[in-house]
Order: C-alpha cells, then sequence, then structure tokens
C-alpha cells in the first residue's frame, strides 16, 4: 500500500516539526533578553544557533543517508518524511535565531541560502506529488526508451518509403531525420515543447509536396505523411516526458549546490562570530 | 521433453559465439518478459509475442495473443516449421535446426536487426536530461562552497591578518570599505559609528571576546561603579564591559537600563554593604527616598551636607547671598531704569548648554541694569568693578583723588579748590593737601556706604570688616551658589520643556504652610473659582474652606477670567469636580510661580511626589498603571559609572570641572558640555 512521504506513519514528523516549531516560538516569545533586543548572541540566541546548526547539518545528511540502501533504524522514507518537515521548521527555528535581525552579511547571506535551500526542497515536494502522475499518463504505460525506439523504427520505415518518392521528398525526410534532437539545452527541455521542431516542419512540406505526386505514389505518400504524422505525435509525447523529468530535477541543481553554499556560509557565520566574539 | 534454444551473437570482427538454454516442456514462449522460458531483451518485442511447440505432427510457431510473426518473411499467424524455417519475432531471426541428441527441437535465436543506428543516433543528438558541463550538482557545489568560503572566510581572516593594517587612530581617516565589515551583525551604535569600519578597534583577539582594553582605549576615564577595594561583589568586578554593553543590535545607546541591574543590589542594599551610607531603593514609585539636596553645612570649613527635604528643620541653603524670589516676581512688575519691568522665571535663567543644567546666574548679565554699583550720585555712571572688594576700594580713591585734582566737581559742600574752574590756574601745595584730605574723606564716606549700607554690595551680599579708621578693611563674603543640590542624579531640564518652571520649581510641596500664605496673597480667584466648585468633599472641602480665608486678599487680575472660567465649566457640569480641582491646582502653580519664596536659603526643589506624578517605577507590564506616565527605571535619572569614584583605568587623570566663580561643585559631573564625556570616560579620541 502506497503511503505519501507527507502522510507518513501518521504525520508522525509533521507532528514532530510543529512541536518543535510551537516550542521555541513560546520560548523566544517569553524570553526577555537582559542586554539590548533579541538577537544571535543571547543565550536563546545560542541554543536557537546551535539547533538550527544541528538541523542543518541533519539535513544536509539525507543527501549521505539516501545513497546507503538498507543501513540504520529509521527506513529511507523516515529519513524524507522527517527531511521535509523538520527543513520545514527550520525556517522558524533560524528566523528566531536571527532576532529578525538581517543586514547585509554573512550571517543573513546563510540565512537567505538557508531559506533557498528550503523553498527549492518544497518545491522538490510539489514536483514529487504532481509529476509522476503526469508522466505515466502522457508515456501510457511504456518507457521513454520505448518511444525514442519507435521513433527510430518509424525513422527506417519513412527512408524506406521516401526513397521511391523522388528526391525531394526523400531529402526532407532526411534532412528532418538528422536535424531532429530532443531535449536540448535546460530551457526547451523545462518548456516541454521546441517551436522549431523539424519533424513538425517535415511533417507539413512533405504534406505540402505530397500533392504534387503522380497517382501512382499517392498510397505511398499518404503511407509516408502518416508515419511523419505519427511521429510528431511521439516526439511531441517524448519533449512533454522530458519537460516533467527536467521539473522534478530542475530544483536539485538548486537545492544541492545552495546546501553546500549554505554549509559553507555557515562555516564562515560560525567561525566569524567567534573569531570577533 | 526439452527444446534447446541457442543465443547466437556475431562480434563485429566476424567471429560467433554462443550460448545454450535447454528448456523443459514442448513449448517454448518468446518475449520481452523475463519469464518467457526464451527471453527476448529488446525494446521492439513484445511482452509475449511468439511461441515454439513441438507437437505430435512437428514443430509449430504461432503468435501469442494476436501477436504477428513472419515465418520466412511472410506475416503469419501460425505456421508449422520445418528445418531451416526462420521465424521472426521482432528483429530477433529463430532459426529451426536439426536437434541434437536427446532434444525434441532445436531453435537458434539471432539478433538480425540490430537496434538500429537510428536510435543510436538520435539519442547521441537529444540531450535527456538536465546535467550538462555547465549544470554540474558535483561541480556546483564545489564552487558555491569555495566561492562562499573564500569571500566570505579566508578574505577577511587573511585581512585581519594583514601587518599593513593597524587601527588607525585619526578617527577621521576610517570610513573606508573593509572586507571584514562582511561580518558585521548588526547596526552599530550610534555613539560608536565613528569607528564602525575599523572592526580590530574593538575586536582585537581572534576567538577571544572584546577586551576591557579596548574600551579603555577611548574610554580612558571610565568611573568604577563602586569603590572596587570596598565593595568586592562579583557583579562589580567580574564581568567585562562587553557583559553589558552589548553592541551590533541597532542605532540606540548599548547602555544597560533595566531596573534589575541596580535592583538586584540596591534593592536590599543593607544586607550587601552594612558599611554603606546609601539607603534601599528598589523601584522609583514604590520606595524610593525623599529627595536629599546637598547644601553647604559649614560655609568657612567647607562642609557639605546631605539633607531629606522631609527633614525637621527642613534643609536651607547657605549660599551667603540675599536674593528674595517674591520681591523680584510682584505680580505688577518691579521698578526698573525704564519704569515697571514684570520679570519672570527666564528673565534670569537660561538652560546651559548642553541642557542638563541651567546657567549660572551672574551680576553683570541679569543684576546689573537695576544694581547698577553706584557710588557717588554726582557721577551714576561710575560703577565699581563686581566681585573684587580691592579694586572697588581702590577705584573710589582714585575716583575722589582725581576729581579733587582736576577740579569742578559739582558739590556745593565741596572745598572751593575742588570746585574751581579746571584750566590753566595752578593750585599751590596748600591747596592740593586740602583737596586730598577732601578726596580722603569723601572716599572713606563713600567706601562706607558702598560696603555696609544695604544700597549697594550689602543689598546681596554680606560684608565683612577689620581693623579701625583708616586701616579698616572691607571684604565680601564669597558666595557658594550651588550648582546642583541632586548631585546624585542627572536631571535634564531640556527634556522637561514642556513644563513650566512652576510645576516643579514654583510649589514647595514639602512645605505647604508656606504657600498657602503666599497662595492668600496672590489668588483670590482661585479662591473665587474654589468657591464655586459645586461639592465639598474631601480635599475639595479643606481648600474651600483656606479659600474662604483667602477671598479677602488683593489678588492679580491675569488670573481672574480662567478661573472664572473654570468655576463655569465645573459648575455647568462640562469638567468633572476633580479634574477641575486639579486644573485649579495648575492655575495656582503657574501664578504663584517662585514668588512664594522671600528667603535665599529657601531650596526651590520639588519632593519626589512631583517626580511621581508623571514617572512612575518600572512599569514595563502594569494593567492599572494610567498610560499618560512614563516607567522609568533608575537609569532615567541615574548612572551607573560613578564619576566620584577612581577610573576603571587608575593611570588616568579623572575628569575636571568647570571653572564658574561663585559654584561650588557638590560632585556629580560638570556643569557644561563635558557632561556627556565624563558620562562615557572619554576624553578625547585622540585626534592629532
Amino acid at each position: 500500500m502506497h503511503e505519501s512521504i507527507l502522510a507518513f506513519r501518521g504525520f508522525k514528523y509533521l507532528k514532530l516539526s510543529a512541536l518543535m516549531v510551537a516550542v521555541t516560538a513560546i520560548v523566544y516569545a517569553v524570553h526577555q533578553p537582559t542586554v539590548g533586543p533579541p538577537n544571535g548572541g543571547t543565550a536563546l540566541g545560542y541554543a536557537l544557533g546551535t539547533l538550527g546548526l544541528g538541523l542543518i547539518i541533519w539535513l544536509a545528511w539525507f543527501g549521505v543517508r539516501k545513497r546507503r540502501y538498507g543501513l540504520g533504524k529509521m527506513l529511507l522514507e523516515d529519513w524524507l518524511s522527517a527531511h521535509v518537515y523538520l527543513g520545514l521548521g527550520l525556517i522558524v527555528v533560524a528566523t528566531l535565531h536571527t532576532g529578525f535581525q538581517f543586514g547585509w552579511n554573512v550571517h543573513t547571506l546563510a540565512y537567505v541560502l538557508m531559506i533557498l535551500v528550503i523553498a527549492s526542497g518544497a518545491f522538490g515536494v510539489f514536483a514529487y506529488l504532481r509529476y509522476p502522475r503526469l508522466m505515466t499518463e502522457n508515456r501510457r504505460g511504456a518507457t521513454q526508451r520505448e518511444l525514442l525506439t519507435q521513433i527510430a523504427e518509424l525513422d527506417v520505415k519513412a527512408r524506406e518509403i521516401s526513397a521511391g518518392l523522388g528526391d525531394d521528398i526523400h531529402g526532407e525526410v532526411m534532412r528532418a531525420q538528422e536535424k531532429l534532437a530532443l531535449g536540448g539545452p535546460a530551457r526547451r527541455q523545462l518548456s516541454g515543447r521546441d517551436p522549431n521542431c523539424p519533424a513538425t516542419a517535415a511533417l507539413k512540406r512533405v504534406g505540402d509536396l505530397s500533392l504534387g505526386l503522380p497517382v501512382t505514389d499517392a498510397e505511398k505518400g499518404r503511407a509516408l505523411i502518416a508515419l511523419l504524422a505519427r511521429k510528431v505525435e511521439l516526439v511531441e509525447r517524448v519533449r512533454r516526458d522530458l519537460g516533467f523529468k527536467a521539473m522534478m530535477d530542475v530544483w536539485l541543481f538548486v537545492h544541492v549546490p545552495l546546501t553546500f553554499g549554505l554549509l559553507a556560509s555557515l562555516t564562515a557565520h560560525v567561525v566569524s562570530v567567534f573569531f570577533y566574539w | 521433453m526439452s527444446i534447446l534454444v541457442r543465443f547466437v551473437t556475431r562480434k563485429k570482427s566476424g567471429g560467433v559465439v554462443h550460448r545454450d538454454q535447454v528448456l523443459e516442456g514442448s513449448r517454448a514462449r518468446f518475449g520481452r518478459s523475463a519469464d518467457n522460458e526464451a527471453y527476448l531483451p529488446d525494446p521492439r518485442v513484445s511482452l509475449y509475442q511468439a511461441a515454439i511447440e513441438v507437437r505430435a505432427n512437428g514443430v509449430f510457431a504461432e503468435g501469442i495473443a494476436g501477436a504477428d510473426i513472419t515465418v520466412n518473411g511472410r506475416i503469419v499467424g501460425t505456421s508449422v516449421l520445418k528445418i531451416g524455417d526462420v521465424v521472426g519475432v521482432g528483429p530477433y531471426d529463430v532459426t529451426l535446426v536439426e536437434p541434437p541428441a536427446g532434444h525434441a527441437a532445436a531453435v537458434t535465436v539471432e539478433l538480425a536487426r540490430a537496434m538500429g543506428d537510428d536510435l543510436e543516433r538520435l539519442v547521441a543528438r537529444s540531450r535527456l536530461d538536465l546535467s550538462g558541463p555547465l549544470l554540474n550538482r558535483r561541480r556546483l557545489s564545489w564552487g558555491l562552497s569555495i566561492l562562499v568560503v573564500a569571500l566570505f572566510l579566508v578574505w577577511p581572516v587573511a585581512a585581519f591578518f594583514n601587518p599593513a593594517r593597524q587601527p588607525d587612530t585619526d578617527a577621521t581617516k576610517n570610513f573606508a570599505w573593509r572586507p571584514d565589515m562582511m561580518w558585521n551583525s548588526g547596526e552599530i551604535s550610534n555613539a560608536h559609528k565613528p569607528i564602525a569600519q575599523q572592526c580590530n578597534r574593538c575586536h582585537q583577539m581572534p576567538f577571544t571576546m572584546v577586551r576591557d582594553e579596548a574600551c579603555g582605549a577611548c574610554h580612558e576615564a571610565i568611573q568604577h561603579h563602586a569603590d572596587p577595594q570596598k565593595f568586592k561583589f562579583a557583579e562589580l568586578t567580574g564581568v567585562l564591559c562587553e557583559s553589558c554593553h552589548k553592541e551590533h543590535n541597532g542605532a540606540r545607546a548599548i547602555t544597560r537600563t533595566d531596573q534589575k541591574l541596580c535592583s538586584d543590589c540596591h534593592g536590599a542594599f543593607r544586607e550587601r554593604a552594612p558599611t554603606s551610607a546609601l539607603l534601599a531603593v528598589g523601584d522609583f514609585q514604590k520606595d524610593h527616598p525623599e529627595f536629599r539636596p546637598t547644601v553647604i553645612a559649614d560655609p568657612l570649613a567647607g562642609r557639605f551636607e546631605r539633607i531629606s527635604l522631609a527633614a525637621t528643620p527642613r534643609p536651607r541653603e547657605n549660599s551667603g547671598l540675599t536674593f528674595p524670589h517674591d520681591k523680584h516676581l510682584r505680580p505688577g512688575g518691579i521698578r526698573g531704569p525704564d519704569g515697571l519691568e514684570p520679570l519672570d522665571c527666564d528673565s534670569c535663567h537660561a538652560m546651559a548648554p548642553g541642557g542638563y543644567l541651567m546657567a549660572p546666574v551672574t551680576q553683570e548679565v541679569h543684576c546689573a541694569r537695576c544694581h547698577e554699583l553706584a557710588f557717588e550720585p554726582v557721577a551714576r555712571g561710575r560703577r565699581l568693578p563686581h566681585g573684587n572688594a580691592e579694586a572697588a576700594v581702590k577705584m573710589i580713591r582714585e575716583f575722589y583723588a582725581d576729581a579733587a585734582l582736576r577740579g569742578a566737581f559739582p558739590d556745593p559742600s565741596a572745598p572751593e579748590v575742588v570746585r574751581r574752574i579746571p584750566g590753566n590756574t595752578r593750585i599751590t601745595k596748600a591747596q592740593e593737601r586740602e583737596a586730598l584730605a577732601w578726596a580722603d574723606q569723601q572716599s572713606q564716606q563713600a567706601t562706607q556706604f558702598v560696603f555696609t549700607s544695604r544700597a549697594v554690595c550689602g543689598t546681596c551680599h554680606v560684608v565683612t570688616q577689620a581693623g579701625t579708621g583708616e586701616n579698616r578693611k572691607y571684604g565680601v563674603v564669597k558666595p557658594q551658589v550651588a550648582e546642583r543640590w541632586l548631585p546624585k542624579g542627572l536631571f535634564r531640564h531640556s527634556a522637561h520643556a514642556t513644563e513650566t518652571c512652576q510645576r516643579c520649581h514654583g510649589l514647595d510641596v514639602t512645605d505647604p504652610a508656606k504657600w498657602q500664605a503666599r497662595v492668600k496673597d496672590a489668588l483670590p480667584a482661585f479662591a473665587d473659582a474654589v468657591l464655586a466648585l459645586p461639592s465639598a468633599e474631601g480635599e475639595l472641602g479643606k481648600l474651600k474652606s483656606a479659600a474662604q480665608i483667602l477671598k479677602q486678599a488683593p489678588w492679580s487680575p491675569a488670573l481672574a477670567r480662567p478661573a472664572r472660567d473654570l468655576a463655569a465649566n465645573v459648575a455647568t457640569g462640562k469638567l468633572p469636580a476633580v479634574d477641575g480641582l486639579k486644573q485649579a491646582r495648575r492655575l495656582a502653580e503657574d501664578v504663584v510661580g517662585a514668588a512664594w519664596s522671600d528667603e535665599s536659603s529657601d531650596i526651590l526643589l520639588p519632593g519626589v511626589q512631583v517626580c511621581r506624578e508623571c514617572h512612575v517605577g518600572d512599569a514595563a507590564i502594569s494593567w492599572v498603571q494610567p498610560n499618560n506616565r512614563l516607567p522609568s527605571t533608575c537609569g532615567t535619572c541615574h548612572y551607573f559609572h560613578t564619576p566620584t569614584q577612581g577610573p576603571m583605568h587608575p593611570e588616568l587623570q579623572t575628569v575636571e570641572g568647570p571653572n564658574v566663580p561663585g559654584h561650588y561643585r557638590t560632585g556629580g559631573v560638570a556643569l557644561d558640555g563635558s557632561l556627556k564625556e565624563s558620562r562615557s570616560g572619554i576624553r578625547s579620541l585622540g585626534r592629532k
């Protein structure tokens, strides 16, 4: 029985995180610093900072843990569910640690990086909840490789047919086949479409050219156009598939590097705070 | 029964390898699914596409579930096979061969139509995931981490250890940006903004809390809170400057003003310090003692005493000056050179620079227009110098000697030689002696008049005399006017500019009898107003009976109208009686002012309850406190680092006080603009 990582174990980790947030918020509200406004340098500030740092290191450790299969007492689902909820709870812990003091400095840099990491992670949760279903629907049970193979087979057949239909049509088919490239730059992958699709262009031109075919070749022409149309449909499906896949991947290109940036800036944050104690 | 399946693979070099698989049973299925007897891993093959079956009447090939197969190139559904027939299953050729001994049938399986180059080339042209040379998670992670560490950690640390970088003593030259500014955790307080760009002015040693030496570099004269020899409390000796003064929290001052700072010790002071003369106090509203002005107990010995305003007898000032406030503040004005002149407080009292204290009153500026120090009726323009009795005596003698020898002195009682027409006429020795004898006598008379009558020096000062006859010497007792009566507090007049002077100084609440007597002189209108009030309960009743007595006295027309308006408002119910009473009191205060005081020994200070009309204690959270009160902690009026104690860095001298003639200092901070400096102990920022 599939259970969403969000609802995992009856929202156990949501409750855990909510408890953590509630406790820190109440302590923050009650705490009255002896000197000055609430800030990261009070006793509570240090405590919240230590808690936040521990959380960040633990959350980052997920990248290591998920590559080790079957280790430890907690399931990977436990880890992921806790990763999501404690990561969201971290926003409160870290914000209270700042005492709402922000500036153009390494400390706020670490905070901003942390917020970006959490935001990208939140998008990741959204993507993992939304796109797998869309991908399955789009591919109708086939794998991406199967779709590509079908395209390649259509190419073979299209070449065989077009070989007997004169140089202009054959040339058009051949060029379109040679030019077709799926995916491509990140932005095009994410868009899930290609306005300059050679296959689509070829379908239109071959359709135009086939009007001039002799009656004897009309049957072949129709077969060729049918093939090309089927290919366009497959190509578009692959593009959509790539688009969904890219949406599921792209946040990790923010999440992971910024996590490392965050760890580096946290190092600078902690060292600098105690260097200039 | 078994079927031998031989998978044949042709290498590019031309060699052939094969792998045999023996299938028990009479039927072998071919397909992409792994549970087929013959598994064909190619996407072009269906999950279950074809089957070879050995039956009694031969070997048969069939498509499963309607899937197409070809036999020798022809599409068929089911077909009996003979040796050498080729069955096409997707891209595979399955050829029936002569079975070896022990097998019912044998086939070879060969991928005849390998996955075309078309697919390979399509895949090669395409980019099917996001990773690329730039979009590479590992590279991005490393790059960002190294960038952050280099920029925000290595660079500032390197700059810190750069030997060329020393804190510049010239505070005006340090506004260049430095890499460790990236570590600045918050805005620097306004007082420290001039050195905000130089982190290492304060952060001198890595991984060490800001040391007191760093603070002492500028705050060289900062004082101890208490004598560290006498009071060895951990709270005083065991803390860093930085423990209380937390920087980087915005523009506001970084001094502690919370009540706990003081009340922790002073709330139960007797227990902590049995030898101290200080009184215990924990909260301004609840248990602040009555003010104890520092007054001169013995002017000659220079002995000062702190006497409570609530003490009996009340403390009296002993300044050596005679100054009746009531004569000068007469409602109709006083006689001046240009007729009647009404005076009020700011005719003489002005705020000193800095806004804390009032500037000293000086004879030359404030008194000389009326008290002109003339000594000879025929020469009103000649005035004696103030503040120097010897010079005054000399001036009188010189004046008369000069007049005698010059002649033309317009006094009919003077000898003829003194009255002669000045000019070429030479006078004889005898005439000269006569003239000088006259001058001597005149100057003695004048001197005696100046010092002993109450017209000149004696108007304000106590005059001393020693010796007799020609050797008689006059002197003036040097007045000693308190610069501040309450030197332990820090009262800022400029912060109270919204109030009238009378609010605090006019109404001596600790001496109500005297005040009432004065009200009798000045306030019949007030009395009318009070009598017109409808109710006669409590305090109002008492005031009413007092007012009945006051009614007969002469009254100030200035007060009549507001008092009548007030009475009317209360009578018609526009104003509740309690508020009306408050306003009536305020009116009375405004009119009476300091005019009640007829002696210069009066101390025109308000008692602590006058302050409490606005200032309440540490009422940060209070549901009962009226919202027009100011929560005030100890730090509102007092300062922590006591200027009378030795400096925290003893090799330096203490700050010197002001030098105003006739003023004595009762301790505390300086009078003028140096107040701020002495509070924070900064003498200079070392500008060269």
